[in-house]
Order: structure tokens, then C-alpha cells, then sequence
């Protein structure tokens, strides 16, 4: 009974769809211990690295990742891992405040500063001698850029072979392997926004500056969310917008509700769900979920 | 010759104020030079280990000493600060890893040392109790502040405030204790360990409060105009960190810009450590020093110093020993006629000649004692007094 | 037996001079020696002590001859079979009654302080009637006492031979006949020989025989 218990338990563990990163960590594997703030470095983690290490993106699957505040315990083994991904561009706020060691820290970002998009993220203010400030101001969907998705493989990469020397050879190759997939997908997703050219674009939350620039798409971002009926005075200030930027094609994070998904029909405003993926897809991976929509976007 | 000790004994007893004063001039005589030797041997070595295992040191151009002391014994009197962003140029260089260390703050005496973990790998600081730092606000102690301010996990520390006039800098801070260092016999086990973004809050680049946007804030709104709010002094800013209020806490600006005392650039190797030296040797605005070479100076003048001290002793040692030899001179001829009576009654010349010896030696013995225990006090407290007036 | 035969002593560098043709003093016996102050009295107690050697001469007591000894055979014939007390008591101000008994233990060569002395100490106090002050100091006592403490400390060993210098000199007249007793009985009941330096006439009368020390440089034993 025990055996068949082990064997089972084996089986399962290698049952996982290629790519998918477990959301718990094993214990004691003595591999080195990879944790990620988000899914997408994770995946790509995990395509570089295959089993040699151990990938660990511990936010629930009901989460945003960006807005996600572990508890104690998460950050000790945050603490504990021997690399710690980091999105940058001010991805998961919670990092600036809690303590990691600094020779764990991996700012996948840090080499394009120049490229990262600033925002007006809220109200801003001003109090003592600090003068004018907002809090949050770097848009953070840094890999929706798939330009700087492969800047951050990239990162990703340096960081994994220095970490496994012995393995510097496989991640390279595995790299260049994910560098070509994330270009296949670049190349589509450029054809599509010659495609759509100027054609007005709305999005249901301010998440596709990176999209947008890298594939010159033509939008305005709403401050919707899928699981809400928006009252009418954001209806009224959507009419406002469409005077001026008639839309009819709106980007959504997640499926809408079905009457959200209705009045915007009969506004003539088509739903695409752009899942972001910064947490792990319900199905598939990174690669096979933005696949899926670049192609609801091609429809 | 138990006969003659008891005699001497009970003689030294008898004339106990002489003796006092005999044993004291004798005990200061041995301990004076011995304990200082000790004292001074002990705390060079102690000093030289803690400098010999912090190879480099990078600070604003200044006083090599200053650098020095103050990143790696604790001293007050913080150097001219660098700016954060000197970590990641050193990290990219691929030559070390960089910890940063801002020391400027302290509670109740303690030095409030801000620096992330990577500062207790390097130390091999291990915890006895309670848990690492996780978040803003928390603390972990070294295990004479918490013998010192009993305070262990749970407990809470506050940061002093650096001027009492200075109402709008540096303002207390409350910080949480959550884990307890056991002892590294270092000046490690004085200091109170936060992470680096918390010793800028204490001096108030980052802070938290109450979110200016929300209906509870209004009364704190000077004026608003259309996305900006301006607050007024009715603005309730936060002196204690908790996990209700943590994520209101922020920076302003570029973290980059905030203040360090030093960065411990640790190299990877020995070629590392000369390449990175070669670096920042003639940094217009940077000094990096190798903190062995800068307390070798510094105890070689200790060490000047203590020649002279004890060549004095010594002087005063020879002195001394006169009076005492001058002493137990006086006494015997006042005792002959003690002497006398005990000859007549038939003691052995051996035993009446042995009885000053006996005294002599009861009361060298006694010194002996009694420095040896002295030079024992002055090893275990003499050594952080010393060490702390040579590096105040 | 006491015998001193043509002994001559010369004080260095004076013209004191002790001459004794011949002085024969019978075990046991007890002789008071008198004479005027400066006659040499103590000197000749010191020579027949071996404290002093004589130029010339010999001092025999018992079968010792005491004036050929060497220093160390002097010492040890002086603590084991003498016993001495003198006019200022020569007690150790800085020791306790019981101490200054025991002090020839602790100062003769070979010798040591055990339970069956302390004992003896403590009998000697209580046959003398100092029981009660074994822990005071001299400096606690009368001058009684004090002698009293001498006296105990002269008997400790248990003497074939008391050499007593003025022992009553600065006593008082109870006093003086209490130390006497305390010599003269302790002499009859071990057999020792006594011989005391006096001025008190009035004692005179107690000791089997007076020598009389007036003629300079003149001794004849009465035998």
C-alpha cells in the first residue's frame, strides 16, 4: 500500500503540463531555491532552469501579485531562497518594505531604466518640506513588452548561471529557446498593431502601457473590474470618452460579467479578454496563455 | 615553618592598616603594568580581528579614522554620508557584494545600525531567540542590548531623538524587537539592528500616514486642487510602524539618494579586493580604506602611548618598592627586641630569621591575589572601556 | 646540676668583666641570686642559658656543656629544657594568650602545635588562673596577668631548668607571691631547678638558698 502511495505520489509530481510552476515549495530537494514575485519570471525560471532548481512563486492564485502583501512566514522564505526575481519598476510594492538580502536580489529590470514607463498612479500630494509627491509612479506589466520580456529572460538568465555555474551551458541553450519563443510571439503581436493601427482601443484598467507602446496601440485605460457592474456614472464617463475616442474594442483583464459584456455590445464595443499573467494562468503557462490572447486580440 | 606563617600571619593581622596599605601599594605596583599590558594587548587584538575581518570600507571622502570607527566599532560621530546608489555600482562590478550600513541613530545609548541581511551572514551573527527582521520597524538586538534594556521579543525600542529642538527632523521612532542576537563578543552585541529603509525613516525620508484621499483625512487637508492635496499640520504621521499602518509607509524620491555612512564592499576573491581598491582609489568624491591598515596606525599610537605610560610605572614601581623595602626595614628594627626574646627563649634563628620573610612573602602573595583578580576585572571590563575611549 | 668553673665574661668594649671561680647549683634546687643593680646578675643567667658564651671557663647544666655548644645546639637545649621569664614579660603584643604560650612550639626548630599542646597551653592558663582569657591580648591584662601568661609560656615544655629574671620586679605584692608560688611549685613538683634574679628581700625566705651576686667579679659557690 505504501509503495503504490509513493508511486502515485511520483506520478502526480511528474504529471504537471511543461511549464507549470508548483505554488508550493518542496522541502529539502537540495537544489537551490528560486523564489519569484510574479508568475511570468517564474515561468521563465523555470524554462531556464528546468529541475535543477527550484522555482517557487508562493502568491495565491487569487491574487494580484502586484498588490499582494505576504505574511511573515512568506518573507522568511523569501529570505531563505538563493535567488529572488524581482520584476522592478516598483512591481509588488511590498518589497520596499520588508527585508531581503540584498545578494539575493535580482532586479530583472535594472538594465532598461531608460525604458520604463512612468505614470500618474492617484491623487498626489504634498506635506512638510518634501513637496509634491504620488505614491506609485512606474507602470510595472513590464513584460507585456516583449522586447523587455527577453531583456528580463536575459536577466534571469546571467543571475541562474551564476548561481549554477556547472549549468551555465544548458541555460544558455534554454534561454535562446525561450528568447525565440517570446520573439515569435513579439512578431505576431507587432503585425497586430500595424494591424490595428490608430483604431481606438479601450482597456477596463490602466495595465497595457507596455502593451501599447510597444505595439503602438491606440487606447484609453477605464478603471474597471471584471468581477464589478459598473455604476452609471462610470457608464456616463465611458460616453464621455467614446465623443472622442470611439472605441470598439475594449481589452480586459479577466472575462467581464455577462451584462457588463451586454451594455458594452450595445455600445458596439467588442470584449477581448489580454489576461496580464502576473499570476499563473488557470490552464496551459505563459506561453500558451499569451497565445491565447493574441489570438482572441487577431479576432 | 607553619608555625612561623602563622606567626607572620596573625602579625599582619594584628597591624591590619599597615598591611592594607602595604598590600595595595604592592598590588597596584604588580597590576598597574600587568593589567594595562593585558588590557591594551587585549583590546588591539580584539580590534585588530574585528578590522582584519571587514577587508574594505567605502565612504564619503573624510577622515579614514572617522570611516573607520564608526562602521565597525559603532562610534558616534557619523562620517559624511554616500549616497545608496553607490550599492548597486558596486554590485554591478561584479567584484563584491556591497552591504550597506548607515550609523547615525541610537536608543538608550545603543547604536542603531541600518543594513540589510546580508550584514549578519557576513558577521556569522546567528539568532538565540525570536525571529530576523522581516519588515519596516522591526529590530533584532545583540544580546547585551537586550541584557542591558531587557528587552526581547515583543518588547519595543525607541530611537532617540537626535536635538530636542530639531522638532521636524529626526523624530522617535518605535521600533519592534523581534529577535535577539546570542553573543558574538563583538561590538555587535551593543548594536540594534534594523533594516536600512527603517534608519531613514527615523530620519524621516520615509514615513507613513494617513491617506490624504480618504474622507478621515479631511481635516487634515489645507487645500485641494483637482488631483493635488496639500496637507496641514493636522496630518497624522505615524511613529510606530504596525502591520495596520506599514504599507502607508513611503519614500520620496529615489531611494537611490538616500544616505549611507559606509558600504562593506565584500570581494569575491583577493584579485576582487585589488581591482575594486585600484577603483576607488582616487575617486574624487569616495574614499575606500582597508580598516586593518587604519587601526594599525591608530594602535600604534596606543601602543606609543602605553610605552610611555609604563615606563612611569615603572619608575613609580621602583619607588614604591623602596618605601616598602624602607617599610619592613623600620619594622624590624623595631621588632629586634621581639626578635631578642624569641632568640632567648631558644627559637631556631631559621624560624625568628624566616619571620619577616613570611611577612614579605604573605603580603606579596596577597598583592598577588589581589592583582590577579583586579588584572581578571580589568580583562573582562576594562577591554570595552578602552575600546570605547579609543574609539570615542 | 648546675657547674660553673673559672668561667671569665668580658662585655666588648667595657671594662665589665663577670668572674666566677666556681658555682655548683644542686638539680631541683631553688636559689634566689641577689646583688646590686649592673652586678651582672642577668649576665650570668644569659651564660648559664648559652644566650652569652663565656672567654673563658665552663658553664655545665646537666649534661650539657652549654659554653661549647654551637648556636643551634644552644637554641635547642634553651627551648626544650629551659624555661625563662622575665621581668617585662616579653609577651607578642600581637598575639592571643593562648598563642604567647604556645609561642616556643612555633619558633623551635622541630617543633609544632598539635591537640595535645593546645591542651597542655590551656591547663597551664587554668593552673595559673588565666582560663578565662585565652582569646585577650596582652594589652587586655594586668600586669599579673601578663606574668602569669610568662610563666605558662616558661612551663610549656615542661623545663628541667627555670631561669626567672625579677619575675615579681613589677608586679604587685599579691601578685609577686602568687608568680613566686606558681615558679616554686611547679619546681618542687617536677623536680627542676630554679634559679631567680631577685630584689624582694621578702621573698628571700622561700628558696632553699640566696646567692649573693655584691662582690665584683667575685663568685664562690657555696657548696
Amino acid at each position: 500500500m505504501r509503495k503504490l502511495l509513493v508511486i502515485t505520489v511520483l506520478l502526480l509530481a511528474g504529471c504537471g503540463v511543461e511549464g507549470e510552476v508548483p505554488s508550493t515549495e518542496a522541502v529539502g530537494t537540495g537544489v537551490p531555491v528560486i523564489y519569484t514575485v510574479n508568475y511570468p519570471l517564474a515561468w521563465m525560471a523555470q524554462q531556464l532552469l528546468a529541475d535543477t532548481a527550484e522555482v517557487v512563486f508562493p502568491a495565491p492564485a487569487n491574487v494580484d501579485p502586484a498588490f499582494w502583501q505576504p505574511d511573515t512566514d512568506t518573507v522568511l522564505r523569501y529570505q531563505q531562497a538563493d535567488l529572488v526575481l524581482l520584476n522592478g519598476a516598483g512591481y509588488a510594492s511590498w518589497v520596499a518594505r520588508v527585508s531581503l538580502p540584498g545578494r539575493t536580489l535580482i532586479d530583472t529590470s535594472g538594465a532598461y531604466p531608460e525604458q520604463l514607463l512612468t505614470v500618474p498612479a492617484g491623487p498626489s500630494h504634498s506635506h512638510g518640506p518634501g513637496g509634491q509627491h504620488s505614491h506609485g509612479e512606474l507602470a510595472f506589466t513590464t513584460w507585456l513588452d516583449l522586447g523587455l520580456a527577453r531583456q528580463q529572460s536575459q536577466a534571469v538568465s546571467v543571475a541562474a548561471q551564476r548561481l549554477l555555474p556547472s549549468q551555465a551551458t544548458a541555460i544558455e541553450q534554454r534561454l535562446a529557446e525561450l528568447q525565440r519563443m517570446l520573439t515569435v510571439m513579439d512578431e505576431r503581436l507587432m503585425a497586430l498593431g500595424r494591424q490595428l493601427g490608430e483604431r481606438p482601443l479601450l482597456y477596463s484598467h490602466p495595465v497595457y502601457q507596455y502593451l501599447q507602446r510597444r505595439y503602438q496601440l491606440n487606447g484609453r485605460a477605464l478603471h474597471w473590474e471584471p468581477d464589478q457592474v459598473p455604476d452609471e456614472a462610470q457608464w456616463s464617463h465611458l460616453q464621455g470618452i467614446l465623443q472622442s475616442h470611439p472605441a470598439q474594442i475594449m481589452l480586459w483583464e479577466a472575462q467581464p460579467l455577462p451584462e457588463v459584456q451586454v451594455r458594452l455590445d450595445e455600445l458596439g464595443i467588442k470584449t477581448v479578454v489580454f489576461s496580464p499573467m502576473g499570476n499563473r494562468p488557470p490552464s496551459g503557462d505563459f506561453a500558451s496563455g499569451m497565445a491565447a490572447n493574441i489570438e482572441r486580440l487577431e479576432q | 615553618m607553619s608555625g612561623v606563617l602563622y606567626l607572620a600571619w596573625r602579625y599582619l593581622l594584628w597591624h591590619r592598616f599597615k598591611t592594607a596599605i602595604l598590600v595595595l601599594a604592592v598590588t597596584l605596583v604588580i597590576y598597574l603594568p600587568v593589567g594595562l599590558q593585558l588590557v591594551v594587548q587585549r583590546t588591539a587584538a580584539d580590534m585588530t580581528a574585528r578590522a582584519d575581518s571587514s577587508p574594505l570600507l567605502l565612504g564619503s571622502r573624510g577622515s579614514p579614522l572617522e570611516l573607520v570607527l564608526n562602521s565597525l566599532y559603532f562610534s558616534a560621530g557619523s562620517p559624511p554620508s554616500l549616497d545608496y546608489g553607490q550599492l548597486q555600482e558596486l554590485r554591478d562590478s561584479g567584484l563584491v557584494e556591497p552591504i550597506p550600513l548607515y550609523v547615525r541613530f541610537h536608543s538608550a545609548g545603543h547604536p542603531i545600525v541600518g543594513t540589510n541581511l546580508d550584514y549578519f551572514d557576513f558577521r556569522g551573527l546567528e539568532l538565540s531567540r525570536g525571529r530576523q527582521m522581516v519588515g519596516l520597524g522591526e529590530a533584532v538586538v545583540g544580546s547585551r542590548v537586550a541584557q542591558q534594556l531587557d528587552v526581547g521579543a515583543g518588547d519595543a525600542v525607541v530611537s532617540s531623538p537626535e536635538s530636542v529642538f530639531d522638532l521636524a527632523g529626526v523624530y522617535p521612532l518605535k521600533m519592534w524587537v523581534v529577535g535577539v542576537l546570542a553573543p558574538a563578543f563583538s561590538e555587535d552585541d551593543n548594536a540594534i539592528f534594523v533594516d536600512i529603509k527603517t534608519a531613514w525613516i527615523i530620519q524621516g525620508l520615509g514615513h507613513g500616514h494617513q491617506d490624504l484621499a480618504r474622507p478621515e483625512a479631511a481635516a487634515a487637508v489645507l487645500k485641494k486642487d483637482g488631483e493635488r492635496i496639500v496637507a496641514n499640520a493636522a496630518l497624522v504621521q505615524y511613529n510606530e510602524i504596525t502591520p495596520d499602518n506599514s504599507d502607508t509607509f513611503h519614500f520620496h524620491g529615489d531611494n537611490d539618494s538616500n544616505p549611507l555612512t559606509a558600504i562593506l564592499p565584500v570581494p569575491h576573491n583577493d584579485k576582487a579586493q585589488v581591482l575594486i581598491l585600484g577603483r576607488y582609489q582616487s575617486h574624487p568624491e569616495l574614499q575606500i580604506v582597508q580598516p586593518r591598515l587604519v587601526m594599525d596606525e591608530l594602535l600604534a599610537t596606543v601602543f606609543a602611548v602605553q610605552r610611555y605610560v609604563l615606563v612611569a610605572m615603572v619608575l613609580v614601581g621602583i619607588a614604591t618598592g623602596a618605601v616598602v623595602l624602607l617599610v619592613f626595614l623600620l619594622s624590624l628594627r623595631a621588632r629586634r627586641a621581639e626578635m631578642d626574646t624569641m632568640s632567648r627563649l631558644g627559637g631556631s634563628a631559621i624560624a625568628i630569621g624566616s619571620l619577616m620573610l613570611a611577612e614579605v612573602a604573605l603580603v606579596l602573595l596577597a598583592s598577588a591575589l589581589l592583582a590577579a583578580t583586579l588584572t581578571g576585572a580589568t580583562l573582562i571590563l576594562g577591554g570595552p572601556l578602552l575600546q570605547a575611549v579609543v574609539t570615542q | 646540676m648546675i657547674e660553673i668553673t673559672d668561667l671569665l665574661f668580658k662585655y666588648s668594649g667595657s671594662d665589665f668583666a663577670l668572674q666566677v671561680k666556681r658555682l655548683v647549683i644542686d638539680s631541683a634546687e631553688a636559689v634566689a641570686v641577689v646583688g646590686p643593680s649592673g652586678s651582672g646578675k642577668t649576665t650570668l643567667l644569659n651564660l648559664l642559658a648559652g644566650v652569652l658564651l663565656p672567654d673563658e671557663g665552663q658553664v655545665r647544666v646537666g649534661t650539657q656543656q652549654v659554653s661549647t655548644l654551637h648556636d643551634a645546639a644552644r637554641r635547642d637545649f634553651r627551648i626544650k629544657q629551659l624555661g625563662m621569664v622575665f621581668q617585662n614579660f616579653e609577651l607578642l603584643e600581637y598575639l592571643s594568650v593562648l598563642d604567647n604560650i604556645l609561642l616556643p612550639l612555633r619558633i623551635g626548630a622541630g617543633l609544632k602545635v598539635n591537640k595535645a599542646a593546645r591542651v597542655r597551653a590551656r591547663d597551664l592558663a587554668g593552673h595559673v588562673g588565666i582560663a578565662d582569657k585565652l582569646q585577650r591580648y596582652p594589652g587586655q591584662l594586668s600586669q599579673g596577668e601578663r606574668q602569669r601568661v610568662a610563666v605558662s609560656r616558661a612551663l610549656l615544655l615542661q623545663p628541667s631548668l627555670i631561669l626567672a629574671d625579677e619575675p615579681t620586679g613589677n608586679l604587685d605584692p599579691s601578685n609577686k607571691t602568687l608568680v613566686l608560688d606558681l615558679l616554686l611549685d611547679y619546681a618542687r613538683t617536677h623536680a627542676a631547678t630554679l634559679v631567680t634574679v631577685t630584689h624582694d628581700r621578702e621573698l628571700l625566705q622561700r628558696f632553699d638558698r640566696v646567692v649573693d651576686f655584691s662582690e665584683l667579679n667575685q663568685w664562690q659557690g657555696v657548696t
